[in-house]
C-alpha cells in the first residue's frame, strides 16, 4: 500500500496488469488493441475498486473486466473487417518439438473464448471456480468448456499424429 | 500428444515469450489510471468515507463477536492425521521464488558431473549417482552423492577434498544450517566464512554436522536415537533444530542438537519428537520447508507429497495413491507420481518434486495445478540446451531453487546434475 493514506493504484492492481496483458493478447491477437484493452480496463476497474468487497478475488475480477473490455473490442465493426496479424511463438529452432508447433497451430485455430479458459486454468493456474468467475459463467460451466476445448484440440491434432505414425 | 493438459502450459509460454519486452506498461497503465482518476477525487472521498464506515461497522461486529463465548468446535480430521510434533520454524534458507517460464528459461544444462575428472570444472568431473543437492543462497551448490559430499563454487569449480569425500561416501541428504550454532563446534572452531551443513548417510544410519567446507573441518556425527536408513534432512531457521526423514524407520523426526551438553569424543546429543510416522508414511525421502514453516515431506512408498501444517494438520497436497504417471494440467492431489523422493518449495508456495519413477520433475502451483517442468518420461540422457521437458532424465533424485530462481537436479541415473533456468 501507499503510504499517501488511500491505496495506490499501482500497489492494489498494478502486479496484476502483466496478466491482464497475457489475457488480452490471448483473446486479440493485437499488441496495441491488447494495450488499449488493460487499459481501458484498469480504469475502470479503479472506479470498480470501493465496490469490491473481497479483495482475495480481486485478481479473478480485474480479469474478468479485461475479458469484457476484450470482447467490447472484438464487437467493433472495425475488428470483424481488419485482418489481425496472428501472435506466433519464436520460430522454432531446429531442436523443437514438431508436435510443439502442431499444438501452437491448433491454438491458434480455437476461437478466443476457447482459448481463453485454456490460459487461465493451464497457464495461470486457476481453478475451475476462478475461471468462471473471469468468463462469467459457472464452475461446472467453466470445466465442461476447458473440456470441451481440449476435446477440439486433440480432434485438431489427431490427423497429423495419424499421419505422423504411417 | 497423449499428454496435451501438460504440453498447454508451455504453448502459452512459447506465445507469450514471443512478444517483445513491455517494461513500461504497468507504469504507462498507472499513469493513465492517475490522470482519469482527478477530476473525480470526490468519488475517492466518497469510497474512503464509505470504507471507513463499512470498516467501523464490521469492526463493531467483530468485537461483539470476540466479546461472546467462542463456541466448541470439533475438529473433523481423524486424530491420525494430526501430528503430536509439529513443525515449528521456517527453513534455514530463505527459498528464492523459481522463476521457469518463457523459451530461454526452459532450457535445461548440465552444471556438474558427466566428465571422466575428479578436479578441476564441475562440468568436467565424476558426479557419481548424486542423490541430493542444495543451493545456498550465494548460489554454492552443495551435492550429496555416491563418494561423498562435494561443493561446487560459484565459480564452477568442484571441491574434491577427499578425506572429506571417503568419510561422507553415499550422502543422500544435504541442508545449509544457520551458523550461529558453529560456535561450540566440537573438536575445534570452523572459520567464521565457513557454511555449516547438515547431511545424512542412508547406509550408515549416520546424520553429520559438517562446518568448514572446503576448508576441511572434519563432519562430527550428530546422535539420532533409533534412526534407520536417514534420507531427506532439512534444517529450520531455529539454530540446531532440523527435521530428518529416516526411510528405513518409516518415520519423520523433529530434531533438537543440545548445544549445553558437552558433545562426546566429537558426538552431538539430540532430542527428538515424531512428526509422522507408519503406517502414515512409507519410506519417506525429501523434506522441504516453506515461509510458513509448514513442512513438506515426499512420502515415497506411497507415492505421494505430505503437508505437516504448523498446527500439526498432515494432508496429502500431491498424488493419489498408486504409482504412475498421470494429471498434469489437474489437481495434484488427483495426479499420479511414482516413488518422488527428493522436493523444494519457493518462497511462493510452488513446490517441485523430483517423481523419480516418472523420469520426470513435477511443479504444483499455489492453486494446487501439476504440471511437468523437465523429462519427456523416457529414461536416458538428452537434451542438454534444448526445452527441458523434451530431455531425458534417469531416476530424478534431488531438486533445490538457487538464488537466481533457477532449478537445480539431481539426475542421479546420469550422474549429472542438471539445471534449468538461466545459463
Amino acid at each position: 500500500m501507499s503510504a499517501a493514506g488511500p491505496p495506490a493504484f499501482d500497489d492494489l492492481l498494478g502486479p496484476l496488469v502483466g496478466r491482464g496483458y497475457a489475457l488480452a493478447i490471448t483473446m486479440l491477437n493485437d499488441r496495441t488493441a491488447a494495450e488499449d484493452a488493460v487499459q481501458e480496463a484498469a480504469i475502470k476497474a479503479w472506479r470498480k475498486l470501493p465496490t469490491v468487497r473481497d479483495r482475495t478475488a480481486i485478481e479473478a475480477w480485474f480479469l474478468s473486466i479485461v475479458a469484457n473490455q476484450c470482447r467490447s473490442i472484438r464487437r467493433g465493426r472495425w475488428w470483424s473487417v481488419l485482418k489481425l496479424p496472428e501472435i506466433r511463438p519464436e520460430s522454432p529452432g531446429q531442436d523443437q518439438h514438431a508436435s510443439a508447433i502442431d499444438l501452437d497451430r491448433a491454438l491458434d485455430r480455437l476461437s478466443a473464448e476457447e482459448r481463453l479458459p485454456l490460459l487461465l486454468h493451464f497457464y495461470m493456474d486457476m481453478s475451475f471456480e476462478q475461471v468462471g468467475n473471469v468468463v462469467g459463467i459457472s464452475m461446472t460451466a467453466a470445466r465442461s468448456r476447458i473440456y470441451r476445448a481440449l476435446d477440439r484440440l486433440r480432434a485438431d491434432l489427431q490427423p497429423k499424429e495419424a499421419i505422423d505414425n504411417g | 500428444m497423449a499428454e496435451i493438459e501438460g504440453e498447454i502450459r508451455y504453448a502459452f509460454e512459447r506465445r507469450l515469450a514471443a512478444l517483445p519486452a513491455r517494461p513500461d506498461l504497468r507504469a504507462r497503465i498507472t499513469d493513465a489510471v492517475v490522470r482519469s482518476s482527478r477530476p473525480r477525487a470526490w468519488r475517492v472521498l466518497a469510497a474512503s468515507a464509505a470504507v471507513l464506515l463499512l470498516g467501523a461497522v464490521t469492526f463493531s461486529v467483530l468485537l461483539a463477536r470476540h466479546q461472546q463465548p467462542a463456541p466448541v468446535t470439533v475438529s473433523p480430521m481423524p486424530s491420525a492425521q494430526v501430528s503430536a510434533c509439529p513443525p515449528s520454524s521456517p527453513a534455514a534458507l530463505p527459498a528464492p521464488t523459481a522463476r521457469l517460464g518463457g523459451v530461454i528459461t526452459t532450457v535445461i544444462t548440465t552444471v556438474a558431473g558427466g566428465g571422466p575428472n575428479p578436479d578441476g570444472t564441475a562440468v568436467n568431473a565424476q558426479v557419481p549417482s548424486p542423490y541430493a543437492v542444495v543451493v545456498n543462497s550465494s548460489g554454492v551448490i552443495y551435492i550429496g552423492d555416491g563418494l561423498g559430499l562435494r561443493r561446487v563454487g560459484t565459480d564452477r569449480n568442484i571441491s574434491t577434498n577427499m578425506q572429506y569425500v571417503n568419510s561422507l561416501a553415499g550422502t543422500t541428504g544435504v541442508s545449509v544450517a544457520p551458523r550461529d550454532l558453529s560456535a561450540a563446534t566440537p573438536g575445534g572452531q570452523p572459520s567464521a566464512a565457513s557454511e555449516l551443513l547438515y547431511v545424512t548417510q542412508f547406509a550408515k544410519d549416520l546424520v553429520v554436522r559438517v562446518g568448514g567446507l572446503p576448508q576441511g573441518d572434519l563432519g562430527k556425527i550428530i546422535l539420532v536415537d533409533g534412526v534407520q536408513g536417514p534420507v531427506g534432512i532439512v534444517a529450520a531457521q531455529q539454530s540446531g533444530l532440523f527435521y530428518l526423514a529416516a526411510s528405513t524407520s518409516n518415520k519423520v523426526l523433529k530434531v533438537t542438537v543440545l548445544p549445553g551438553q558437552a558433545p562426546d569424543n566429537g558426538q552431538w546429543q539430540t532430542s527428538t519428537c515424531v512428526v509422522v510416522q507408519g503406517p502414515e508414511t512409507s519410506r519417506p525421502a525429501g523434506l522441504a520447508l516453506d515461509a510458513q514453516g509448514n513442512l513438506y515431506i515426499a512420502d515415497s512408498g506411497n507415492n505421494r507429497i505430505l503437508k505437516v501444517g504448523v498446527d500439526g494438520t498432515i494432508r496429502t497436497v500431491a498424488g493419489a495413491g498408486p504409482a504412475g504417471f498421470s494429471g498434469d494440467g489437474r489437481q495434484a492431489v488427483k495426479a499420479q507420481l511414482s516413488g518422488p523422493t527428493g522436493i523444494a518449495v519457493d518462497a511462493a508456495g510452488v513446490l517441485f518434486i523430483a517423481d523419480t519413477g516418472n523420469n520426470r520433475v513435477r511443479r504444483v502451483s499455489s492453486k494446487g495445478i501439476i504440471s511437468t517442468v523437465a523429462g519427456s518420461g523416457t529414461k536416458g540422457f538428452s537434451g542438454d540446451g534444448d526445452t527441458a521437458v523434451y530431455a531425458m532424465l534417469s531416476g530424478p533424485t534431488g531438486v533445490a531453487i538457487g538464488p537466481d530462481g533457477a532449478l537445480y537436479i539431481a539426475d542421479s541415473g546420469n550422474d549429472r546434475i542438471r539445471k534449468i533456468g538461466p545459463s
